[in-house]
């Protein structure tokens, strides 16, 4: 039995796509009804909702979930040409700050750490609802998981990888960046364990490394349909697919040893992520500054991270669902789901911003309240966007309307990580800026430079996620499978009844 | 000389290739490791083959690379945060060489590290994975087919189980050699 008997098959992937995707709405591929699957005896009755309400049949379904990777369009070369440029131009302002030293950003004494920074934070903070999201909701056995786990997994491996970068860029002496490995150098000098700093470092490479396996080991299935996918149609993405799938056949004793090694990442995954944000307040927390110097900071860096992150994730899946039309994968439930759990993380984080004040209004210590005075009078806009996006987010997300209509949900999780974002600068720079002494005292602007990096970075993220989107399935479809295998509907008088098997 | 031989029928429905593999295992005296389902799916342990006790060594043994990995990551994390502290120490502020908070929370970090490592060595170990060899497999399978893959040590075994298989209602046989 040769592979090349294997791999001779027509690829007859004609479906719908969306304007990245490739293709017309015209030219849909006649999928059966999705009645056709169902139990005759309850046809037309209305079940639950599960999964199976996308999958008509096991080939239509992977052709409709593997075009995102397999056709582009002029659009999306048009699309990731911009990207290209706006990363250029960060890049070309990378180089100059090399060049002349860190004086082309604008941090100076006392204000030494200033926008770099912040955007770190925001980077690793969005990281977090992905895996975490991911980790909890397959602990759960949550069924609607299923098709949007792959997106907020790959979503924190780019965030984290973007973040990476802001350490290196923050020191301005890139070349001197391996003194953070544990080498043993002439001078006998090894890192210094005992900075939060360096526990920083070790906690991002672990969660790095984790999230990164945990998508890879997530995709394994995946990979293994793209593979003959691509081996049918000719495609050149067989040459990697084939190595990366690492021969995966479907059997049953690779899918008993996946499942286990799936439940163990996602228990160890959900140990690290908490560990990483906390690790990465305690960057502030661990110093003396007023502000800074709080209890607080660890949980309240977690919540907010998990808040920044699923509002992406919302955000995240508006798009896939527009520029590839994935509609019928990530419905509006799934998005309803995501507001939910939104809502409810939404809630704790403003009662975090409610302690955070009360706490320092009450003791009125001159040196906090000072801090928070001056936030008040220099940044009362970024104040508002802040506050308002969360209070905001409460209120809109009650309202079941609201979570349907995809424009104002992707409007809102837009605003909430734009108020994260300031959120991030507020606990950077204020406090540095009015720390210690009065005489020290003074203001922060970001650089040109400084912005054009920034603005790099969000162009670098768009743009491994769209090659991913080209390189890799973007549903996680084996779940998917997987959800239609183990349900089915049961008549309970009238009425049809999804209902799911657990072992 | 060969091996052994194989036969991949392809199925379309959980109910017909449910019936086919005990007859299948019956005729032949197939052991436990020599028959598998492909599929493109995840199924229930038991719902196609009553493999349950193989999966269930294989499972009870799993749990123990990233356990183990992750005490070896605990000494890792040890030995780096605290060991290389003693070995070549750097004053900082007045605090002792081997400092508690900076152990633990690098030796934290390195076990989950080894834990993570330890949960994909089980997955390659015991699911014989990489395995880039040609071996028994139709792309159906991706599709929705559901194969039942038979391993069998005669030529003659070979053409009987790839008839009762037909029987059995396969709707596509393929047959190898030294490729279970």
């Amino acid at each position: 039995m040769s592979s090349d008997d294997n791999v001779k098959r027509s690829a007859d992937a004609a479906v719908s796509g969306g304007p990245l995707a490739g293709g017309h709405h015209g030219d849909v591929l006649a999928l059966p009804e999705l009645e056709s699957f169902r139990d005759p005896e309850t046809k037309g009755a209305k079940a639950h909702y599960d999964d199976a309400d996308i999958y008509r049949d096991e080939k239509g379904f992977n052709d409709h979930t593997l075009r995102p990777m397999f056709f582009t369009t002029k659009k999306y070369f048009a699309f990731t040409l911009v990207l290209g440029a706006i990363m250029a131009q960060g890049f070309v302002a990378f180089l100059n700050q090399t060049y002349w030293g860190l004086g082309m950003a604008g941090l100076h004494e006392p204000v030494y750490w200033g926008a770099y920074i912040a955007t770190f934070v925001f980077w690793v903070g969005l990281s977090h609802s992905g895996t975490i999201v991911s980790s909890i909701l397959r602990l759960t056995g949550a069924n609607w998981r299923r098709p949007i786990l792959r997106a907020a997994e790959a979503m924190t491996a780019f965030s984290l990888l973007v973040a990476a970068l802001f350490p290196l860029i923050h020191v301005g002496r890139l070349w001197r960046a391996y003194y953070m490995v544990p080498l043993p150098s002439q001078r006998m000098l090894w890192p210094n364990f005992k900075s939060p700093l360096m526990w920083d470092f070790c906690a991002i490479n672990v969660y790095l490394t984790g999230s990164m396996t945990f998508l890879y080991i997530g995709l394994l299935p995946d990979l293994a349909v793209a593979r003959d996918r691509a081996i049918a149609m000719g495609n050149w993405r067989r040459h990697y697919l084939k190595v990366l799938a690492l021969g995966w056949r479907g059997s049953h004793r690779e899918w008993s040893v996946y499942n286990k090694c799936s439940l163990f990442l996602a228990v160890i995954i959900l140990l690290i992520a908490p560990s990483v944000h906390t690790i990465v307040s305690w960057d502030f927390a661990m110093t003396m500054t007023p502000g800074w110097h709080t209890t607080i900071f660890g949980p309240y860096f977690v919540v907010g991270a998990i808040y920044s992150g699923v509002s992406a994730v919302v955000t995240l899946m508006i798009v896939l669902r527009v520029l590839f039309n994935l509609g019928d994968v990530i419905r509006k439930f799934h998005i309803d789901a995501l507001g939910k759990l939104l809502l409810v993380i939404s809630i704790i984080w403003s009662y975090f911003y409610f302690c955070e004040f009360i706490t320092t209004w009450y003791s009125h210590k001159p040196e906090e309240w000072e801090i928070f005075e001056w936030q008040a009078h220099r940044f009362p806009y970024h104040l508002w966007v802040m506050l308002g996006g969360s209070c905001l987010t409460i209120f809109c997300l009650s309202w079941r309307r609201f979570r349907a209509c995809m424009p104002c949900m992707f409007a809102l999780t837009l605003l909430v990580n734009c108020g994260m974002y300031i959120e991030r600068y507020m606990i950077v720079v204020p406090i540095l800026s009015r720390r210690d002494n009065p005489f020290m005292w003074t203001d922060y602007y970001p650089s040109l430079t400084e912005l054009s990096i920034i603005v790099a970075s969000f162009a670098y993220f768009i743009f491994l996620y769209a090659i991913f989107i080209k390189l890799f399935p973007i549903v996680t479809m084996a779940d998917v499978k997987e959800g239609v295998v183990v349900s089915g509907d049961v008549r309970l008088g009238k009425h049809a009844v999804r209902v799911q098997v657990k072992e | 000389m060969s091996d052994h031989y194989t036969v991949l029928g392809l199925y379309r429905k959980v109910e017909t290739i449910t019936k086919a593999g005990d007859p299948i295992r019956e005729a032949f005296r197939v052991k436990d490791g020599d028959i598998e389902v492909l599929t493109s799916a995840a199924y229930p342990d038991g719902a196609i083959l009553d493999d349950k006790e193989l999966l269930h060594q294989v499972e009870s043994r799993q749990f123990l690379f990233p356990f183990l990995m992750g005490f070896g990551g605990f000494g890792a994390g040890v030995t780096l945060a605290g060991g290389t502290g003693y070995i070549m120490n750097l004053i900082v502020g007045g605090k002792a060489p081997f400092t508690y908070a900076p152990t633990g929370v690098v030796t934290y970090e390195f076990t989950l590290l080894f834990g993570v490592i330890g949960s994909v060595l089980s997955l390659l170990y015991y699911a014989g994975l990489p395995n880039w060899t040609e071996r028994a497999y139709d792309p159906e399978v991706s599709d929705g087919a559901l194969g039942l893959l038979v391993k069998l040590y005669s030529t003659e075994d070979q053409e009987k189980a790839a008839k009762m298989m037909e029987e059995h209602g396969a709707y596509k046989i393929k047959k190898g050699v030294n490729d279970f």
